[in-house]
């Protein structure tokens, strides 16, 4: 598997494979842009608001042992989320694609 | 009830009368009151004091007139929310309107300075209204408007130009660290200059925001919110022509991505129609800027092109504004923005690993195939934690493995690691980008190392680093061992020799369980011949030497090796262990009480791999009895399980495997009864081979990414743990027939057969091992 291989995939799996490279790769970063984002908003959604600053507090002291178990105390299901979050823009992507086809 | 309520009436009357009187309660009784009261009751009739009128009719013209002041009131907050949108609105046409004018569309210009001569039109009837109107205020707002929006777009060119040029640059040189600067800072322009236009685009929103959050102002005159909302649907109902009702109707994807529509009346199915809905489409694309080509890119598309990116610009578009306005909801916008410029720093090509990554994690790894599972495992693993952090993407790897494997109570998949891998890396910048202590010694922080770019770059295969990449992973002092092959060493023979010799061997020797330490040893084994032809894998002579430095100092490898053994489950370990005595891997290193366990026990055991580790295990053999051990495979021959050898060079009927491992040849070597092999590289490929197929049969790929896949071996592991007698005596339903229809064919192509109680999985591994390992024997 090399780099070509991979965005040979990608591309076949996005259905973009009839556009110039340079639109390809915008529509790739940009897509993981926006997943990137919504797990953001997706975790900040979970976190209540006394949590938050507890976050602020254990990225001051930059210990990643902390925030592994803040992260853990206050998303205990973040592999799922990050996968629904994922599911979730890459169909709302999907859908509104199609829906402009239609 | 009548009365009551005239005692009531009276009784305020009362008050309001002793106010105008200056009459305290104490100073008057209820009789003087009302006697007081019906004088001027009378005198209000003629006009109050000195004027005519009844004090009820008073009462309610004052009522009515105070609801009136609050409608008046209510449509001037509306009107002059209906300026700001038409100021906007005037803005935004004003812009297209140069657009035209740029693209020297003549019709399309004298359509919106049409619109915007009725725009402005409009906003001179609402200033005719409106009595604090100042126009020449108005004229600023539209300028600054237009300023903002039109300076942005020019700066956005510009900065696009200047990254692509960039971008050139890097692909000639990957290496030129001014042109990636270039490209990281002209990246970053953008996504501030494109924000920059975003705010202007947004500004409808917030006036219709503040619009809907004008408030029913005075319920002390029993104006009711119902009433507000009455009122109001009165005041549209008057104010809105049928055009534009219908304009709205034709542009619904206005309001799905919450930009304000046009409220300027325009003709139904004209060409402005067309245009319009046009404008909206641009307005919608451009205002959230998702896919920008160069102009010589967007001029060379075919209309095909265009088409399709128009609808990924939407699909994106509206994905986007989804995420801004949850962002919003959750108090997020801060962090997703800074998450968005760490985003924005990340090389491009370095991109597509991370959506490979993340789309795997989201669709399952079906979606990509488990081809590109396996592989790009290795390669994200080593950008990720470049990207997002060594120590944060460690930390968050581990902790998705450690929760999986809590969760499934099995080592973690290749799949399993491929999906931690992106997600951890996704974790690791979202973490980073929000605390930005977490990320000081990273690759992040301080720009992408030479290591990474030549690594990616490069356009060989795959395979594992052999170099530690990042400064965070703790050193290691050099840990030398060289094997030296000898008569009947191979590369398994000499990694488990390494690692009882060399500088592990105090931790590898304090593994008693010995499908523990096969795993350590098999993952050494197979970093050795990663990247080596079949054919190199398996030459190894005498005197042949083996340098371990590499491996050894690979700390993280060494960690994630041991930590796999060490989260192996019982079950794993024997099953692990069954397969290396299926093999006949020399029992070296290993404890007197594993050794005690006999090979048949093992190999066979019917029902519990606890039993045959604990050596409790029935004999594989002692209870067969023919006539209750007879299948009937799909070609309608029967077959027993049995220990006999049978050596046949039969044609298959039907293919399986591919043909360039069709068994042309019983070379297999016998244990115990069983026709098996000891070509790990025969094993190995017979294992992916019957993954490969078990997918291709039960797998389904779905849609989009794979959303709505299933997959292949979570189907089929409801067979996996039977034996093959149980299966082929099962009801032949769909998915038994399938699997039934599996089993035979494995054993029409090798003529292998299913021992007495051989578990599913164990038989199609073997068969299919026996299989290749005669084609490798004769090719």
């Amino acid at each position: 598997m090399n780099n070509q291989e991979l965005r040979e995939i990608l591309i076949k799996e996005l259905g973009i494979g009839g556009l110039p490279e340079e639109a390809q790769d915008e529509i790739v970063s940009k897509l993981s842009e926006i997943i990137l984002k919504s797990l953001t908003v997706a975790i900040f959604e979970k976190l209540p608001d006394n949590a938050r600053a507890e976050f602020e507090q254990i990225g001051a002291k930059g210990d990643h042992a902390l925030i592994q178990e803040f992260l853990e105390r206050n998303i205990p299901n973040l592999h799922a989320l990050m996968e629904e979050e994922v599911k979730k823009t890459l169909q709302n992507f999907a859908a509104n694609e199609e829906k402009k086809n239609g | 009830m009548e009365k009551l309520e005239k005692q009531a009436d009276d009784a305020l009357l009362i008050k309001e009368f002793r106010q105008l009187l200056g009459t305290s309660p104490e100073e008057a009784s209820a009789e003087t009151l009302v006697g007081q009261f019906t004088q001027i009751e009378d005198s209000s009739i003629r006009g109050g004091r000195g004027g005519k009128g009844k004090p009820n009719e008073i009462r309610k013209s004052v009522d009515e007139a105070r609801r009136e002041a609050v409608r008046i009131d209510h449509d001037l907050t509306r009107l002059k929310n209906d300026k700001e949108a038409l100021l906007f609105i005037v803005a935004d046409l004003r812009v297209k309107e140069r657009q035209m004018v740029d693209k020297k569309l003549t019709k399309e210009t004298d359509y919106f300075r049409e619109e915007i001569a009725k725009a402005l039109k409009k906003l001179e009837e609402i200033n005719g209204v409106i009595p604090e109107a100042n126009i020449s205020e108005d004229h600023k707002k539209v300028q600054k408007i237009i300023s903002e929006w039109s300076s942005g777009k020019r700066d956005w060119r510009k900065e696009n130009e200047q990254f692509k040029e960039a971008e050139k640059k890097l692909e000639k040189n990957p290496d030129d660290r001014r042109a990636q600067g270039d490209a990281n800072r002209a990246r970053a322009e953008m996504k501030a200059t494109g924000d920059g236009l975003e705010r202007v685009a947004n500004d409808a929103k917030v006036i219709e925001e503040n619009e809907a959050a004008t408030p029913a102002q005075n319920e002390s005159v029993l104006y009711t919110h119902e009433q507000a909302v009455l009122d109001r649907k009165e005041w549209e109902k008057r104010h809105k022509t049928e055009q534009e009702e219908a304009v709205l109707e034709a542009v619904p994807v206005v309001e799905q991505v919450e930009v304000v529509p046009l409220a300027v009346p325009i003709q139904e199915d004209s060409v402005h129609t067309e245009a319009l809905q046009a404008l909206q489409e641009e307005i919608v694309e451009e205002s959230v800027n998702p896919v920008q080509l160069s102009p010589e890119v967007e001029a060379s598309l075919s209309p095909e092109q265009s088409a399709l990116i128009k609808r990924c610009r939407y699909g994106l578009s509206v994905a986007e504004r989804e995420v801004r306005t949850r962002a919003e909801r959750a108090s997020a916008v801060d962090a997703v923005r800074k998450v968005g410029e760490v985003y924005n720093k990340i090389p491009r090509h370095y991109k597509w690993l991370f959506a490979g990554g993340l789309l795997v994690s989201g669709a399952g790894a079906v979606a990509l195939g488990a081809t590109f599972a396996v592989g790009a495992t290795g390669t994200l693993a080593v950008v990720m934690r470049g990207l997002g952090g060594a120590g944060l993407f460690v930390t968050f790897e581990k902790m998705l493995k450690g929760a999986e494997e809590k969760k499934t109570g099995l080592p973690r998949s290749k799949n399993a690691e491929l999906r931690h891998t992106a997600e951890a890396s996704a974790l690791a910048i979202i973490i980073g980008a929000l605390l930005p202590n977490m990320i000081h010694d990273t690759v992040l922080a301080s720009g992408i190392p030479d290591a990474i770019s030549e690594y990616f770059n490069s356009t060989e295969d795959v395979a594992p680093p052999t170099q530690p990449l990042i400064e965070e992973i703790p050193e290691v002092s050099p840990s030398e061992y060289t094997g030296v092959a000898e008569a009947g060493d191979s590369r398994w023979s000499l990694a488990e020799r390494a690692l009882t010799e060399g500088p592990y061997k105090d931790q590898f020797n304090q593994i008693t369980s010995r499908g523990q330490r096969m795993y350590i040893i098999d993952s050494i084994k197979d970093r050795l011949v990663a990247g080596m032809t079949e054919g190199e894998a398996d030459t190894l002579s005498i005197g042949d030497k083996i340098d371990f430095k590499e491996i050894f100092n690979d700390k993280e490898f060494m960690d994630n090796a041991f930590a796999g053994a060490q989260g192996l489950n019982p079950e794993e370990a024997t099953s692990i262990h069954n397969d290396g005595e299926a093999l006949g891997i020399p029992e070296v290193g290993l404890t007197p009480v594993e050794t005690l366990v006999s090979t048949q026990e093992n190999i066979t055991s019917p029902e519990n791999n606890e039993d045959m580790a604990s050596g409790q295990g029935q004999p594989l053999l002692t209870e067969f009895t023919p006539p209750e051990n007879e299948v009937t495979y799909a070609s309608g021959e029967t077959v027993s399980f049995t220990p006999e050898i049978t050596d046949t060079n039969a044609a298959p009927e039907t293919n399986i495997m591919p043909q360039e491992i069709l068994p042309n040849s019983s070379q297999g070597i016998l244990m115990e009864g069983q026709e098996t092999t000891n070509n790990p590289q025969a094993i190995s490929l017979a294992k992916k081979q019957v993954h490969d197929i078990i997918e291709s049969i039960w797998g389904k790929k779905g849609g989009w990414f794979g959303i709505g896949s299933s997959d292949g071996m979570e189907v089929f592991s409801n067979f996996s743990d039977k034996t093959v007698e149980e299966v082929m005596k099962m009801d032949a339903t769909s998915t038994n027939k399938e699997v039934q229809d599996l089993l035979g064919q494995a054993y029409e192509q090798t003529r292998v057969k299913s021992v007495h109680g051989e578990k599913v999985m164990n038989y199609l591994n073997r068969a299919t091992a026996v299989g290749i390992d005669r084609f490798l024997e004769n090719k």
